[in-house]
């Protein structure tokens, strides 16, 4: 038996190693030259386009959405239908408290802890309803939107919160060394989940519960353990998006985040993360994000109205896989 | 070793209904104790002419959630159907053919999905939910972002006439749920759909095509969310693009509150309407109660957790019980 539970750990463990490397050399790169393919096109097309400018605001807007992607793509490599479609709501849940928290005086660092642990408990009830329960992700997370969007929306009373401290103000609005804060926020925390997905035993854990759950628990994964940890750091990503987000506007109120979620799956999903489990993961989701926003500017400065844009998005979301699927893995 | 459960004891009349049947019987029973006006044959007839539509949708979810597909985009090819019929009628085209153009509508995107699906091989998360952001954009272009009201009185007895007191949704509805029950229970697609739910790989071993069978489901599934877009418009008098949003959430709610898992091959057409008649005799409690719409949230969100949260504890409770 402890033969046994050895191979499996040896045969997982190689055919992660050879997922990683093909999803840092390989597999991503299609996505890249899709990215590379959108902006020269948009460069010629659009006016204004090619500009130091815009391209410092699109980075800017698409760290919001890398942030959140970060989470998605964790819970989404874990397999078996997992998602958080929460995301949206616990954005807006988290932020309005560490607003309303600012509002009563605490000091910044306090407000933000606040923030981040609201959106992290939100989080760890996703993960325990889904590990402990059983119920299917897409149910538990679909309840904790419904919860979390309800609970902000008694809390606030329709009010609006506005108006931070300029050291609030500074992860939203402010540049260090020439940069905007949020694409820092964005890069620090790509950076360290990279390193945590593809460089640590807990990302190889992720990896082996999404390709097979039965195989990872019998070579020792405590898969209910990682689970809850992965759904944790979706909702404390979703908090951490959202005090950016309410940073930048200088205004928190309980509408906000909505639809997030679609445009979190839709960056995971264009990056090459697959529903299967165990496939993709966060190299690829940042050119998801950025063909996303990449694709929202370019109709912006093209003048298109903005009632074409879901339209636009879709069409994209699908002809995107299909192009990736035909092209890149037809030998899968 | 765990033994399977031993279920002949238990009559086949109790095993055929779903967990949550008893929720719903005493959701019921509670309120019609405790909220007055609640028991009403007016307020039922309410509560059956509003669960209607959601019925219809439902049933192409069941469909899809059975072949262990999803079908996202229920919703919002409801909202596109409505204001495509609402363009038609507004265009002085004849009632039936608005009709039609209406439920054309829903089945090409149903076809389209469908295709997505069988032939191209995306996974039906991500062909109904490009589906989902495609017709809720072509909704809003059409019909530049604002609803389309006002419709001749002929195309408005779809939506609010009355035959022998019955409303005629519901009639059209109970139709639409007799078929689909029939197309489970006794025709060869609904056994493959079965099939495909169960193991897809086993059922094309088996000489099932798979393909086609896909394709049909996502294509029925289209075209009843494009007759409830119809009748919906009927009934409220204008079509509207963003009618149907949060639509498939509660379709899907329904679907799995009423025993289909997500991970199909099980389930079935009369489950589903348990789970269409708990969401909507919760809607119409909530608005008996004069909730305000942040609490009707908050609760409709708990309790689809609690419900089917508590359906799964239960079996697995009586499997180690019975195990």
């Amino acid at each position: 038996m402890y033969q046994r539970s050895q191979q499996i750990q040896t045969l997982t463990h190689n055919e992660i190693s050879k997922g990683v490397a093909t999803e840092v050399f390989g597999g991503s790169g299609s996505r890249f030259l899709l990215l590379v393919g959108l902006i020269v096109v948009l460069s010629f097309i659009a006016p204004n386009f090619l500009s130091l400018n815009n391209f410092i605001n699109v980075f800017r807007q698409a760290s919001l959405l890398l942030i959140m992607s970060i989470g998605m793509t964790l819970v989404i490599l874990t397999g078996r239908g997992g998602i958080d479609l929460s995301i949206g709501s616990v954005l807006a849940l988290s932020s309005c408290m560490a607003a309303s928290a600012l509002k009563a005086g605490l000091p910044v660092t306090v407000s933000i802890i606040i923030g981040l642990s609201i959106g992290a408990l939100c989080g760890l009830v996703n993960g325990a309803l889904v590990t402990m329960v059983g119920l299917p992700a897409f149910i538990a997370t679909f309840g904790m939107m419904q919860i979390a969007r309800g609970a902000v929306l008694l809390y606030m009373k329709g009010a609006i919160i506005y108006g931070f401290s300029p050291a609030f103000r500074f992860i939203g609005a402010g540049h260090l060394f020439g940069l905007p804060m949020p694409v820092i926020v964005a890069g620090v925390l790509f950076a360290v989940f990279t390193f945590v997905l593809y460089r640590t035993p807990f990302g190889k854990e992720v990896y082996a519960i999404g390709a097979n759950r039965i195989a990872a628990e019998l070579s020792g994964v405590r898969v209910n353990r990682v689970l809850l940890t992965v759904y944790t750091i979706s909702g404390a990503m979703a908090a951490c998006a959202g005090l950016v987000y309410i940073s930048r506007l200088n205004a928190a109120e309980s509408v906000i985040g909505q639809l997030f979620e679609l445009q979190a799956i839709a960056a995971t999903v264009i990056g090459g993360t697959s529903f299967r489990g165990g496939e993709g993961g966060l190299i690829g989701t940042i050119a998801g994000a950025l063909i996303i926003t990449f694709l929202n500017n370019g109709m912006n400065l093209l003048g298109i109205s903005s009632l074409w844009q879901l339209f636009v998005l879709g069409s994209v979301i699908v002809s995107g896989v299909t192009f990736d699927m035909y092209f890149w893995h037809r030998s899968r | 070793m765990r033994r399977e459960p031993n279920v002949s004891r238990v009559p086949v009349s109790v095993r055929r209904v779903p967990g949550t049947f008893y929720i719903l019987i005493i959701m019921i029973s509670l309120a019609s104790i405790t909220i007055p006006g609640f028991g009403t044959v007016s307020n039922l007839l309410n509560i059956l002419l509003q669960g209607s539509f959601l019925a219809i949708v439902a049933c192409g979810a069941t469909l899809a959630i059975i072949s262990s597909g999803i079908d996202l985009s229920v919703g919002t090819v409801l909202s596109l159907s409505g204001v495509v019929t609402g363009l038609a009628l507004h265009a002085g085209i004849p009632i039936a053919l608005a009709i039609l153009s209406g439920v054309l509508t829903g089945l090409i995107c149903g076809i389209i999905t469908g295709s997505l699906v069988a032939f191209v091989g995306l996974e039906p998360f991500i062909a109904t939910f490009g589906m989902m952001s495609m017709a809720q954009g072509l909704g809003l272009v059409l019909s530049n972002g604002a609803s389309i009201p006002g419709f001749q009185e002929s195309f408005r007895w779809f939506g609010e006439g009355v035959v022998w007191k019955v409303p005629v949704p519901l009639i059209i509805a109970l139709v639409i749920v007799a078929c689909i029950w029939w197309l489970l229970r006794h025709t060869r697609l609904g056994l493959y759909i079965y099939a495909i739910g169960g193991s897809e790989e086993v059922a094309g071993w088996s000489g099932i095509e798979v393909g086609r069978c896909k394709l049909a489901l996502y294509s029925i599934s289209g075209c009843l969310a494009g007759i409830a877009g119809v009748l919906l418009a009927a009934r409220m008098n204008s079509g509207h693009p963003t009618v149907g949003v949060g639509w498939e959430m509660d379709a899907i709610a329904s679907v799995v509150i009423g025993g289909t898992p997500l991970t199909g091959g099980r389930g079935g057409v009369i489950g589903t309407m348990v789970g269409v008649a708990i969401v909507s005799v919760l809607r119409n409690i909530l608005n008996m109660l004069r909730l305000s719409s942040p609490w009707q949230i908050t609760l409709i969100g708990a309790i689809v957790v609690i419900a089917i949260g508590l359906d799964i504890l239960l079996r697995r409770w009586r499997l180690a019980l019975e195990g």
